[in-house]
């Protein structure tokens, strides 16, 4: 139906690239970052570009928090995702009326946390591996994603550095992150973050 | 013993010929019906009245219990959707060849396609509400931000939707439904458990008269292969489980029913005449009562019941008395010319028939159309029973009728049977009035229309579950939206569902299901497209140093969504089953209604503008209730009126017919009191029947009040026992309906069988 409502699930994938992907990352539960999203959109002259920062956390989702060229955040939890602009929401949706949401929530803290096992229960994964750095080549196991998400390139070291993500309408999102860093456990103010 | 006119012989003779071309064109009838002309029906809709000022919803409802009449669901749970899938795979492989595959998963891509032409008319109501009111500058801000977010709820290119408006209005139309597609299969995800959805389509024919179930087994079988397969809950519902179970339970109480007043015929029958023509003749007149009967059903509504069926068993205990009584007076009067001995007692046997048939029309009155079926059965079962008897009894039955010490033992027994009078007439009254009393005074009254059915629970559970796991709607309270044409009933149902979104926001009912959410009225989709158009060109313009130059519009014009347009598409007919093609009209059906909410909903009944509530449950239950009472009333009238004909007949002794019925009944209803029984319309209806048959044995005995007269008794001995088995039989029911009616007439009709000849005081 649309990019978050077709996530598929199918297992298969090579459990040794997931494995050695494993081993070079952060082991922290949280992770910090700031990031550079470039978006090609079909129609505009121009990449837009955008700013922020984000946080990444095991059990309570990502908060995704772009600066500029203006203020929004998008919060994704386990249950739920909401996106607000300015303090008012512009949408929100619950997993306990589209089931989806969940689905959709656990890929997208998958690809900023790096966990192929996740991902390779809706992609096929192939990847390339050296001492320190890994990159990853992620195409839709579904038919039906494949339309809307073509595939997605992900690398990165101890940390994810970059996404790439082409849409099936030729649409490509490029995100480069920043400065990662890890923690044990969230601030109180991200923790609030969370919560609203 | 009245004095009779001599014998029209020659007049008997004609009749007798003239039935035979009756029961020749009844046995070709048969022949027909017997090699695959029979239909059977098992829908407990069927039983129902038709409401004929909701035809309109009976013609929707139709149409939804047709299209699932054979679909069956089944829901395979695991902890992922991959084991789930597995296990669902396996379980589609065990069913084989018994069911048809429906895969609606991929049909769902073509159906988005289809509606994307449409989508600047289809508009959520928040959407609406904020373009309503929102600035170019907050448009394009709230455009941006959607486009600048990492993940994206886009259908399509950007610059055809820049607020992902269709996004949302899709979003909001599978809120209808927990039902999700994940790579081709339907998924539900229920928190710890993912569930696969499968649906079939049954080939087995619900009905067989022999009682063999063929979905279930498959279906058990199927449902095992997918545990061990991986499956940690397996649930399956549909009406063709239903169907099959009410068959086959219907099926076996026939077989009791039918099997068990037969052997106990033949049983009395041998031991009070020791020779095989009384039985063989009796049961040649059942076995025309029942085949009368069922040609009589098939001839004026088309097919024939189950719960007919098992009703009509009882028949074969009913219809054996006159056949019977004529041997008990053969058996008195041995020397006795046989028409003239018959034409002698036609006169009693016709009254008794006319009353019983009497009886069972009341029945008709009733206004179920399952009633008047019984009621046709039965009344055309009886006098083709009774018509056989007269016309070939008297030719066929040459010789000799033996005594036997079992029928002159009965016969005799009725000398011990005191008379009520004086002081025992009292104490038997006042012994009677305590037990009606203590049963009276614990009856309870139950009018509920579930009581039809004989869903067993567990299946029942299954359903419930299978429903609110899918999040289906409740086809039990409707609202019926008629217009003039397909504009203004939908015009009328989004006034309608204006009302129940208010309704859902104060947590009244959790949702609903209308045509309108799918196509909105022409008026709606035009302003809403004119919003959207205007959006979008707010956001071009203001972004119109960073967009390419809007490319040069092409493909079709564009129109409103018709309610064709969607009928078209792969999910079209599923997804508008609430659309009555050919009435002008719609039905919007309601999720989480609950019984406390029932009047609230209700008041949304608007008549004037063509909103109609139906509570086909609610409707039902207080028809039922009102039958019942009517019922009642009735009976008193009936009860006037049979002694008006036994007046005529028996003048100032005719009450002494008519007592054991009255206490009979009584008892009868007593004894639901005494049992902790819930008294409903079917005893009230027995009662009728009590009537209708229960005087009868009166008749029998006053047209022979000498008690040394043992014949009369005899008769009415050897009738009672396979009635009463007959009935009694039927109590067994699990149909409760069945098993009140036939709980009561056993009662009764034991009652009336003891006390008759307590009555039936010798002339002075």
């Amino acid at each position: 139906m649309n990019s978050l409502l077709v996530l598929v699930l199918v297992v298969s994938a090579t459990p040794d690239v997931a494995a050695q992907v494993k081993e070079r990352l952060d082991t922290g539960a949280v992770v910090h970052g700031r990031f550079e999203q470039q978006k090609q959109v079909k129609g505009f002259k121009r990449p837009l570009v955008s700013t922020g920062d984000f946080v990444v956390a095991r059990g309570h989702g990502v908060r995704w928090h772009t600066a500029s060229p203006f203020d929004s955040v998008l919060t994704v939890r386990p249950d739920d995702i909401r996106s607000t602009q300015g303090g008012a929401e512009v949408f929100s949706l619950s997993a306990s009326k589209e089931p989806t949401v969940r689905v959709i929530n656990q890929v997208l803290f998958a690809l900023l946390a790096g966990d192929v096992e996740v991902l390779r229960t809706h992609f096929e994964v192939k990847g390339t591996i050296d001492a320190k750095a890994w990159h990853l080549e992620l195409t839709p196991k579904a038919k039906a994603l494949e339309k809307v998400l073509a595939r997605i390139a992900l690398e990165g070291d101890g940390f994810v550095r970059s996404l790439e993500l082409t849409e099936g309408s030729g649409d490509v999102t490029r995100i480069r992150v920043d400065e990662p860093s890890s923690a044990q456990a969230l601030s109180a103010e991200e923790q609030a973050g969370f919560s609203k | 013993m009245s004095t009779s006119s001599p014998v029209p012989r020659r007049a008997w003779l004609v009749f007798t010929l003239g039935w035979t071309v009756l029961v020749v064109a009844l046995l070709a009838h048969q022949t027909f019906l017997w090699n695959g002309g029979l239909k059977v029906d098992s829908d407990v809709l069927a039983l129902l009245p038709r409401d004929e000022q909701d035809d309109v919803a009976q013609e929707a409802l139709k149409q939804l219990s047709e299209r699932a009449s054979r679909r069956v669901v089944v829901l395979v749970g695991a902890p992922s959707v991959a084991q789930a899938g597995k296990a669902a795979d396996a379980l589609v492989s065990a069913l084989g060849e018994q069911v048809t595959v429906v895969d609606e998963a991929s049909s769902l891509e073509g159906f988005v396609g289809a509606l994307t032409p449409f989508r600047d008319g289809l508009l959520t109501p928040s959407d609406r509400a904020f373009l309503e009111h929102a600035s170019p500058q907050l448009l394009t801000a709230r455009a941006l931000a959607l486009l600048h977010q990492p993940v994206g709820r886009r259908v399509g290119e950007w610059r055809d939707d820049p607020l992902q408006l269709f996004t949302a209005f899709l979003e909001a139309r599978a809120q209808g439904t927990r039902v999700r597609p994940l790579d081709g299969r339907l998924v539900i995800d229920d928190g710890a458990t993912q569930f696969v959805v499968v649906q079939v389509d049954s080939k087995a024919p619900a009905f067989s008269f022999d009682g063999t179930r063929r979905l279930e087994p498959v279906l058990e079988v199927a449902l095992a292969k997918a545990r061990t397969a991986g499956a940690t809950e397996v649930l399956a519902a549909g009406i063709p489980r239903f169907a099959e179970a009410a068959a086959a339970s219907a099926s076996q109480e026939v077989s009791t029913v039918g099997v068990g007043s037969m052997l106990a015929i033949l049983i009395v029958m041998w031991l009070a005449f020791r020779s095989v023509r009384p039985l063989l003749l009796v049961t040649a007149t059942v076995g025309l009562g029942v085949a009368a009967g069922l040609s009589a059903c098939v001839l004026v509504f088309g097919s024939v019941h189950v719960v007919t069926l098992v009703f009509g068993a009882s028949l074969v205990g009913v219809a054996e008395d006159y056949g019977i009584h004529y041997f008990a007076s053969r058996q008195a009067a041995p020397d006795t010319d046989r028409l003239e001995l018959l034409w002698h007692h036609l006169p009693g046997l016709s009254l008794a028939l006319l009353t019983s048939i009497a009886g069972y029309a009341m029945l008709a009155v009733a206004p179920f159309p399952g009633l008047r079926q019984v009621a046709l059965f039965s009344g055309v079962g009886l006098a083709a029973a009774f018509l056989g008897a007269v016309a070939y009894f008297p030719f066929l039955d040459a010789k000799q009728v033996k005594q036997t010490a079992f029928a002159t033992k009965w016969s005799a027994s009725r000398q011990w049977w005191p008379v009520v009078r004086g002081g025992r007439a009292v104490v038997a009254t006042l012994v009677v009035l305590a037990l009606c009393g203590v049963g009276f005074a614990r009856l309870t009254v139950e009018d509920d229309v579930r009581e039809l059915s004989s869903a067993p629970k567990a299946l029942l559970d299954e359903q419930l579950k299978v429903g609110k796991l899918m999040g289906l709607a409740s086809p039990a309270q409707v609202f019926v939206v008629r217009g003039r044409d397909e504009a203004e009933v939908l015009e009328r149902e989004e006034a309608l569902t204006a009302r129940l979104d208010g309704l859902v926001g104060k947590g009244v009912i959790s949702g609903y299901d209308a045509v309108s959410s799918w196509v909105p009225s022409v008026p709606r989709q035009t302003e809403d497209r004119a919003r959207s158009v205007a959006a979008r060109t707010a956001i071009e313009h203001e972004l119109a140093d960073e967009l390419d130059a809007a490319p040069v519009a092409t493909g079709q014009p564009w129109r409103p969504l018709t309610v064709e347009d969607v009928l078209a598409t792969p999910l079209g007919t599923r997804l508008l089953a609430l659309w009555v093609p050919s009435g002008h009209a719609s039905l919007v059906m309601l999720r989480g209604v609950t019984r406390a909410s029932l009047p609230e909903v209700a008041s949304l009944d608007d008549a004037a503008r063509g909103v109609r509530f139906v509570d086909r449950t609610g409707t039902l239950s207080a028809l039922l209730g009102r039958t019942r009472v009517s019922m009642t009333w009735l009976l008193v009238a009936g009860y006037a009126l049979v002694f008006a004909a036994l007046w005529a007949r028996f003048r100032g002794r005719a009450w002494r017919a008519l007592a054991p019925t009255v206490v009979g009944s009584l008892l009868a209803m007593a004894s639901v009191g005494l049992l902790g029984e819930k008294l409903e319309l079917f005893h009230v209806l027995s009662l009728w029947l009590l009537l209708g048959m229960g005087v009868d044995y009166g008749i029998f005995l006053l047209e022979h009040p000498s008690r040394q007269a043992g014949e009369a008794w005899l008769a009415v001995g050897l009738g009672a026992v396979s009635t009463l088995l007959s009935f009694g039989l039927l109590a067994l029911s699990s149909t409760p309906a069945i098993h009140a009616f036939g709980l009561a007439m056993a009662v009764g009709i034991a009652s009336v069988w003891a006390l008759s000849p307590l009555f039936c005081d010798e002339p002075a």
